[in-house]
């Protein structure tokens, strides 16, 4: 990736000693990028399959939704920020074209690997770069991308507003952001029984499909941890996003959000 | 869940699995990958855009967004068609599309290639369903299948044919019994004649019952 000379980058507000959530477990602040970065790296290999088996494939849907709101067209510059194993951006490539390109960026070079084994087994190369990247300081130009997409990945980001604010700077005016994340059920009797499977299903999967029960807890306790989704667009509005919205997606399981910088 | 992404997403599989049935489907998309085609359906205003790359075609049905966002769909796709729902089973002929266009019934914009590229990989591909079952459920339970599935094609168009042949000789027999206009009229005024001349009686009546029961209290 040869874009890599960011000019005004935000830095990271950290201070040496602070606490921060890893779940529900409180941890010091320098620690939690390593501890998510390992989770990761465990599930890297089967994520996957245990997001078809988790979500009962409705990831899916809720992925086509995001792109189907993106606006992308031919020619765009995307960027498909903690990406993963790319499911996004394979269909952004596709649409895109030749002449558009698509950077499939992750924190965590394992994630990134298989994201990229993945889409060049689709045999897709011509139009996609992988940058491992940290989102709080994104090593890109200023105003370079017309959409940022970031799926399931700001819940695990430490300090969620630089990450916002290093998004800002890295769209063009016009561009506009998409963040589909978990969120917080509408309904009390949705949110008992999404509680309950959360808490007890989901870790046992976890433990018989990619043998590791501690690594799916982590991603339960982190969605009850996330913003929800009033706070989400607040915190969006205060990175400086403008014409903000959000949807709520079966029941407000997840929610994507949305907003332009002008 | 978003219903139409559900939908979109089953239209996508369904037509990349089918495309694969033609060894050929390859050939007939080249012409078409890194292209695009938006289609917009009257008079429900749904807009679909199909991105066609070398070995697939991706189905979108892009959201409106809220706000300040207008979102120009002619500007997305290389071509864009906004045709009549009415009019989809006639674009497969080429030499109708004229006509669809002087009935307001088709729009094209952008570059008509990719439109007659389209249909021509719609008419090329050639899947056998028969042989595409075959290989999931075994000779005899696909023979079966298709088997039955083209009785019940044959029986909707013969269906089909008859309801339209009793239809039409109904309507014609109805024209010949219909009265004309003049009849009507005739009829009309026939019927309002009656009316006065029921009143005219009704007041006679009504008179003479006065002038009677006038004649007895005079008797008495």
């Amino acid at each position: 990736m040869s874009d890599n000379n960011a000019t005004s980058e935000t830095q990271p507000a950290s201070v040496a000693g602070s606490k921060t959530h890893f779940g529900f477990t409180q941890v010091d602040t320098e620690q939690k990028e390593s501890l998510v970065a390992d989770v990761f790296h465990s599930v890297a290999a089967k994520y996957d399959i245990m997001n078809d088996v988790m979500s009962m494939g409705i990831h899916r849907i809720w992925k086509r939704y995001t792109i189907d709101c993106s606006g992308a067209r031919k020619g765009q510059q995307i960027l498909d920020l903690a990406g993963g194993t790319g499911d996004l951006t394979a269909k952004f490539s596709r649409i895109v074209g030749p002449t558009g390109s698509v950077t499939l960026s992750d924190i965590n070079p394992s994630m990134l690997e298989v994201g990229k084994d993945k889409l060049r087994d689709m045999g897709l190369v011509d139009n996609i770069k992988y940058v491992e990247a940290n989102a709080e300081a994104l090593p890109f130009p200023d105003n370079h991308f017309d959409i940022v997409t970031m799926a399931f990945g700001l819940r695990n980001v430490t300090h969620k507003e630089n990450a916002l604010a290093s998004i800002y700077r890295v769209l063009k005016p016009g561009g506009r952001l998409l963040v589909l994340e978990f969120s917080k059920p509408t309904s009390s009797a949705l949110e008992k029984i999404y509680d309950t499977y959360s808490f007890h299903l989901l870790p046992k999967m976890g433990k018989l499909i990619a043998d590791d029960e501690d690594s799916y807890r982590y991603l339960a306790e982190s969605i009850r941890m996330h913003p929800d989704q009033d706070t989400l667009e607040q915190m969006m509005q205060t990175a400086g996003f403008e014409g903000t919205s959000y949807t709520n997606l079966t029941g407000g399981i997840v929610a994507l959000h949305r907003g332009f910088k002008y | 869940m978003p219903i139409t992404q559900l939908l979109s997403g089953a239209a996508e599989l369904s037509a990349n699995e089918l495309m694969r049935w033609d060894n050929d489907y390859q050939t007939y998309l080249a012409p078409l990958a890194g292209r695009s085609l938006g289609i917009t359906l009257l008079p429900m205003h749904l807009t679909v855009h199909l991105y066609f790359s070398d070995s697939r075609i991706d189905i979108s049905i892009p959201e409106t967004l809220p706000q300040n966002e207008i979102e120009v769909a002619a500007d997305i796709c290389d071509c864009h068609l906004t045709i009549h729902i009415s009019a989809l089973s006639e674009m497969r002929n080429a030499n109708q599309l004229t006509r669809l266009i002087k009935e307001d019934k088709l729009d094209i914009e952008g570059d008509l290639a990719v439109a007659q590229n389209v249909s021509a990989l719609a008419n090329n591909l050639d899947i056998d369903l028969t042989e595409m079952l075959t290989h999931k459920l075994g000779d005899v339970p696909a023979h079966t299948l298709m088997g039955g599935a083209n009785s019940i094609k044959n029986y909707v168009a013969y269906l089909k044919q008859h309801v339209e042949v009793t239809v039409g000789e109904a309507l014609i027999e109805e024209k010949r019994l219909v009265a004309s206009p003049l009849a009507l009229a005739h009829f009309s005024d026939e019927v309002t004649d009656t009316r006065y001349w029921c009143d005219r009686l009704t007041a006679r009546i009504q008179r003479l019952e006065q002038a009677q029961q006038a004649q007895q209290q005079d008797v008495k």
